[in-house]
């Protein structure tokens, strides 16, 4: 068994090696496979933040994920496009510069998170499930309504944005960008999980009304904890969006809440990096098993109620001594 | 002597929860350095008013006076932070964390959320020192380093009390403290109250007897909604009144 700290390094640095032994072999499927997880695994450790840490169960963060992703998809479309957007007060031509886009997805998500937050959050237990679910599901078929931006087929971006003067169009690179930011995540997570915050958030998810006994709002915290995590999801977005050059309503809808929850259950809730367990043995399942057979999903519900019913850590609780 | 300072009065406390009435024109005080009790039979209203009182539930009528100030429009929280701080029926601690970090959520709480996100979860030396003591206080200090929810039933109500504590309240609200204790633990924790007691004031809801004539100042009894009597043990006591209502004998 292994202490946390030595699990998460062990992660880290198996995609990493994952994705250099791609490299090396010349198979940038690998690479990719490798930057996908890294991706997933940053949105999945932001949900988890919430539901592990915050016990609240966003079904519904599929909407930060495509916001992020449509806000990244835009600045770069019209950046590419020439057509500038008029914002009232100045006319905005886009941007092509991955700094930019992530900073902006990271604001509008921010800003989608505190306003479904400030409301859902009223609420708990199954009735905040379905609010979550009906404001991403507002979204989804606003995007598919939003033929300016492709609708239901989505939108385009051809090319990747740019970083300094790294050729981002190669996998390697593109993978080594998203680890990095893998890593900035994770130890932003890390400091959040064990500040005062982040104890008195575990609280709130064990005893509320404690909580409130000693004098803290529950709401507050736990506002701040989702506007942190839409936050995370929609960089995500945006890395996912660079990663595959197109963005569409499936990134808003909810089987890509779903998904992100399996992540969160799969890898294991309460642990930093539970999540991005999660998004290894599901890309993997997804890859390998979809090689076998076309109902590889069949399969994975199978494990799912397996590691529900016997390991209720996940699979990092197979890994990780208490 | 010193003056005795009122630390909480409640006026006129009326409240229905639809055609039932639980609180009827309660009025009562509670003076520096006393403990005052309200006995009662179940189903008198005793946890109702002891909700009215930290601002969990609002009364229909009356006025909740803290430190000479009125505080019905202020919410739970906003009482907390006056000073008003509340124990539970059942033990409410964070299980999961261990006595010390349970303590030590207690001691951190005044905090604005940056100053929260921008700290980590450790005590620097002052705090440690503080923890430690209110653990010795509470003859807690062997099991600092235990997680809460394997601490037996008495170190649980012993833990909410520390953390009560903590928080340096002006006042301490005890809804029924020595439930399912044992013989030994009760007569602990009575000598623990007995000690606190000096520098607080604190209200107690209880319906071990022996510890409320142990430890009372002052009980007031409360039956169906409406206080019937008050003052000291000794009235209550002698009181037929009380004997009839709550009893059904002698005291």
């Amino acid at each position: 068994m292994l202490t946390e700290k030595k699990f998460n390094l062990i992660i880290v640095l198996g995609i990493f090696t994952f994705s250099l032994i791609g490299y090396v072999m010349s198979e940038p499927y690998f690479i990719t496979l490798a930057t996908k997880i890294v991706i997933l695994g940053i949105a999945g450790c932001a949900l988890n933040l919430i539901l592990g840490f915050g016990g609240m169960v966003s079904f519904g963060h599929a909407m930060f994920f495509g916001v992020g992703g449509y806000v990244a998809a835009i600045s770069a479309f019209h950046s590419m496009n020439g057509e500038s957007i008029d914002l009232i007060f100045f006319d905005f031509n886009g941007s092509s510069q991955m700094l930019f886009n992530w900073f902006l997805a990271v604001i509008f998500s921010m800003f989608f998170a505190l306003l479904v937050g400030s409301i859902s959050i009223r609420t708990s237990g199954v009735y905040f499930i379905m609010i979550t679910l009906a404001f991403a599901q507002m979204t989804y078929y606003f995007s598919v309504g939003w033929t300016k931006y492709g609708g239901e087929d989505g939108l385009s971006t051809y090319v990747r944005n740019d970083l300094f003067s790294i050729n981002t169009m190669l996998p390697l690179n593109f993978f080594i960008i998203c680890f990095s930011c893998l890593c900035i995540v994770g130890f932003i997570l890390n400091w959040v999980i064990n500040s005062n915050f982040g104890n008195f958030l575990k609280g709130c998810k064990e005893n509320e009304e404690k909580m409130i006994s000693l004098g803290l709002n529950p709401y507050t915290l736990k506002l701040t904890a989702f506007v942190i995590s839409g936050a995370i999801t929609g960089l995500a977005g945006a890395l996912y969006v660079d990663l595959n050059r197109f963005v569409s309503p499936t990134s808003l809808s909810w089987q890509t809440s779903g998904e992100l929850i399996v992540l969160v259950i799969l890898g294991g809730s309460a642990r930093l990096f539970g999540p991005l367990l999660g998004a290894i043995v599901f890309i993997l399942l997804e890859q390998f098993l979809g090689e076998v057979t076309e109902n590889w999903q069949f399969w994975l519900g199978v494990i799912l109620v397996l590691i529900v019913l016997y390991f209720p850590k996940g699979v990092s609780g197979l890994f990780i001594k208490d | 002597m010193s003056e005795k300072k009122e630390i909480l009065k409640l006026s006129g406390i009326n409240k229905c929860f639809g055609n039932v009435v639980v609180a009827k024109d309660i009025s009562l005080t509670v003076v520096s350095n006393e403990l005052h009790a309200l006995i009662g039979p179940n189903g008198a209203g005793k946890t109702t008013l002891i909700k009215m009182i930290s601002g969990e539930l609002k009364p229909d009528q009356g006025v909740v006076m803290l430190l000479d100030r009125k505080v019905n429009h202020l919410s739970e929280i906003a009482r907390v932070n006056r000073g008003c701080i509340r124990s539970f029926q059942v033990s409410s601690i964070i299980g999961s964390m261990t006595v010390f970090e349970n303590i030590l959520l207690a001691v951190k709480q005044k905090r604005s959320i940056l100053k929260m996100l921008f700290r980590k979860f450790q005590s620097n030396s002052s705090e440690s020192s503080f923890v430690y003591q209110t653990l010795n206080q509470l003859s807690l200090e062997t099991l600092g380093t235990k997680v809460a929810s394997t601490l037996s039933h008495g170190d649980k109500k012993k833990l909410e009390l520390a953390m009560a504590l903590a928080m340096g309240p002006k006042i301490l609200l005890l809804d029924e403290p020595f439930a399912g204790l044992d013989q030994a633990e009760s007569s602990r924790l009575i000598e623990l109250l007995k000690s606190i007691k000096k520098n607080m004031p604190i209200f107690l809801i209880e319906h071990d007897m022996q510890a409320v004539f142990a430890l009372a100042d002052k009980i007031s009894v409360l039956n169906e909604g409406e206080i019937i009597e008050s003052g000291s043990v000794e009235k209550i006591r002698r009181s037929k009144l009380v004997q009839n209502a709550y009893l059904g004998g002698d005291l």
